[in-house]
């Protein structure tokens, strides 16, 4: 196989033009395996994944994010590497991939390698292009770090396979949430495709953790488990259907994770929407939320929205808004509630629930106490009762606590500066356009 | 009845000899505090002793305290202790006495509602974070012969636990790790074990650092630059999850190592 890559650029703009276009990847964990040194070759991984540094946008750098190449042969209309697009091009050969990689882990730069790349001739020859790469670095290069890499659709099942057990995560997009969304933004995928080699990796992993449990030493396939991502508001759909998506996939397909990537507009295609006031980071935020109560939680996606409530309160977070909803079920006694129903609680999150259960075996908690454990009591002391009395005597109503909970402002990760109610309502609810600008936002219009 | 405040070395040695002594001479825990530095404020009433490092008697605690704790309880302890504040002595002390008189000793870390096992875990999680954080803050620059350097400057005393990372993911490497403040140095030649060492003559400006450094520091620094999202950006974020502190010491946000002071 002939394998050009442009020896006229240098390192350092090659560099440039295939992280520039992997950034749109949002998995950067390394999280998931464990994994000692061996005392001869170099790396480890931690089941918590480090964080090497944070990029301008807060997001954090953990793994060496490129493409082995950005040329692709597809036409997606939201990608910044679309065939029709006229943006610089280049392409890493598996030994420039491997220099680098080696180079800035012993530097501590980084935490691994995420490797991805655009389609070049045809699935099959990129997943060759991936496998090789990472054939050289465990082998030749010996390196033992993390390794994320993307499953190409299309690809054939073995390459996939033997790909599976060099690294430890894989990831393939579903980009769209839904079929009719793919088939109008990325002519050339299909959802079946995407679909098959997903359900090829989970049952890859099954396979290779009954025979690690039998024989200690057996390969392991994607150790990691395999992850996988949807760009939210580029099409659409409301956040039921997403939020119903990643549900189906954590069960149907026991994905580690599924990652909400707020659409950032690159191309100017009439087919793309042009969201007021830049990607939709609350929207995403919302999601992230959500998707946390379903994975540690113990929520259902039906419980938090359904067919008459589509999307998300923009005001309140998620569990509040549920807990608002069915308010027949609070207060909780802090001394006696089991810990499914400490986790449901506003302000309180898996860890504190955890030592409210740990610490009550020996003690009658007060409220003091559970601020200690780290409780967030402005939030929670609506909902809850310790020996029997509340904090403060509040009525147990859904409106005054909603304005109490409105007047405590929740605390965003994206926030800028003096950001208002109707400034977030702009470019966020799809439900307020700017011809309602001039319309009051109560939240009762809202839930 | 009568206040005692040990005052011993800081480190693990010295304060174990103090939960020696005080075990050793009958004193009641609740009153009873251990200090690594000299009181700056002293109490009227208390009784102040300064007790000399004893590598047995810390050793048959260090012992006692593995068996009793295991191995969990054991290294929260250590991150306890190994945290900057100035009542983390008294607070694992306290917490070891209480816990000597359970059953199962480790079950006390369990009790949140109290006091001074609620400072521990807070002690801990404080040190904890800041070692995580530096697992991958940490920035290795190779030097002409060869050996990988890397300075920090934490608040708490987590260089041990650094090296023993470290020395685990590079076993093949010789790196130092130098604690700027503490003038304390993390030794690891490849293939054995790591120490440490406290030099406080060290020249930083000797470091002369090999032909391929600079370029692989400013492919780094063009990767950042690269990786963020313009419309996404948000320096308030950057500053939560990455404090102004560590980046002194970090390539991403330095021109040159040669400029540090």
């Amino acid at each position: 196989m002939e394998y050009v890559s442009r020896e006229t650029i240098g390192l350092k703009e090659k560099l440039g033009i295939l992280s520039d276009a992997a950034k749109y990847d949002v998995a950067c964990t390394s999280s998931g395996v464990d994994r000692k040194g061996n005392g001869k070759e170099m790396g480890s991984a931690l089941a918590s994944g480090i964080c090497h540094s944070f990029s301008a946008d807060g997001r954090c750098i953990s793994l060496l994010k490129i493409l082995l190449t950005n040329e692709c042969i597809y036409d997606c209309k939201y990608c910044i590497n679309r065939r029709s697009n006229d943006v610089p091009r280049a392409a890493f050969t598996p030994e420039e991939v491997c220099e680098l990689t080696i180079g800035f882990y012993r530097r501590n730069y980084i935490e691994g390698l995420f490797l991805s790349s655009g389609i070049v001739g045809s699935p099959d020859l990129t997943m060759e292009l991936l496998y090789r790469t990472l054939y050289l670095l465990r082998n030749q290069y010996h390196f033992r770090g993390y390794i994320h890499v993307k499953a190409i659709p299309g690809a054939d099942a073995r390459l996939i396979e033997k790909t599976g057990l060099l690294t430890d995560r894989m990831s393939i997009n579903l980009e769209l949430p839904t079929a009719e969304g793919l088939r109008s933004l990325a002519p050339n995928k299909h959802r079946r495709n995407i679909l098959t080699p997903m359900r090829q990796i989970q049952s890859g992993i099954t396979a290779s953790q009954n025979e690690v449990a039998l024989y200690r030493h057996a390969p392991r396939f994607v150790p990691a488990g395999q992850s996988t991502q949807m760009i939210i508001g580029a099409t659409g759909e409301s956040d039921y259907q997403i939020l119903s998506v990643a549900e189906s996939l954590y069960q149907k397909f026991a994905l580690k994770r599924v990652f909400y990537s707020a659409f950032v507009r690159v191309n100017d295609d009439k087919a793309l929407p042009a969201p007021v006031g830049g990607p939709p980071l609350l929207r995403e935020h919302r999601l992230y939320q959500a998707d946390w109560l379903l994975r540690y939680y113990g929520f259902a996606a039906d419980e938090l929205l359904n067919e008459k409530k589509p999307n998300f309160n923009i005001l309140l977070d998620p569990k509040c808004d549920w807990a608002l909803g069915h308010l027949e079920q609070f207060p909780v006694e802090m001394q006696t509630a089991d810990y499914q129903m400490l986790l449901r609680v506003p302000g309180i999150g898996v860890k504190s629930a955890r030592k409210i259960v740990q610490a009550r075996r020996s003690a009658r908690l007060t409220f003091s106490d559970l601020k200690k454990i780290g409780v967030v009591l402005k939030r929670a002391h609506f909902f809850i009762t310790c020996g029997g009395k509340q904090m403060y005597p509040v009525k147990i109503d859904e409106d005054s606590i909603t304005r109490n909970l409105l007047y405590e402002k929740e605390r965003l990760p994206f926030e800028r500066e003096q950001i208002t109610y109707r400034q977030l309502s702009l470019f966020d609810d799809c439900r307020f356009g700017p011809v309602q600008e001039g319309v009051g936002i109560g939240w009762k219009s809202i839930s | 009845m009568e206040e005692h405040i040990l005052i011993c070395q800081d480190g693990l040695d010295g304060i174990f000899t103090a939960i020696y002594t005080a075990y050793e001479k009958h004193y009641r825990p609740e009153v009873t505090g251990i200090m690594t530095a000299e009181e700056g404020n002293l109490r009227l009433f208390a009784v102040y002793e300064h007790i000399l490092t004893d590598p047995v008697k810390s050793g048959k605690v260090l012992r006692t305290l593995q068996d009793r704790f295991g191995e969990e309880g054991f290294y929260t302890l250590c991150l306890a202790l190994a945290s900057y504040q100035e009542d983390k002595a008294t607070a694992v002390y306290r917490t070891v006495a209480k816990g000597l008189r359970l059953r199962q000793a480790a079950h006390i870390l369990f009790r949140h509602a109290d006091v001074d096992v609620d400072r521990v875990q807070k002690l801990k999680f404080h040190a904890w974070h800041e070692m995580h954080q530096l697992l991958g803050f940490v920035r290795f620059r190779e030097l002409k012969n060869g050996v990988l350097f890397s300075e920090v400057s934490p608040k708490n005393d987590v260089l041990a636990f650094l090296a023993d990372h470290f020395s685990d993911r590079f076993p093949g490497e010789h790196f130092l790790i130098c604690d700027v403040g503490r003038c304390l140095f993390a030794v690891h030649e490849a293939g054995k074990p790591w120490f440490l060492a406290r030099d406080t003559h060290f020249k930083r400006e000797c470091v002369e650092e090999s032909g391929d450094e600079a370029l692989y520091q400013e492919l780094f620094r063009h990767f950042c630059h690269k990786i963020a999202i313009e419309e996404r950006g948000s320096e308030a974020l950057q500053k939560g999850m990455l404090p102004l502190r560590f980046r002194p010491y970090m390539t991403e946000f330095t021109n040159s190592f040669q400029n540090l002071k």
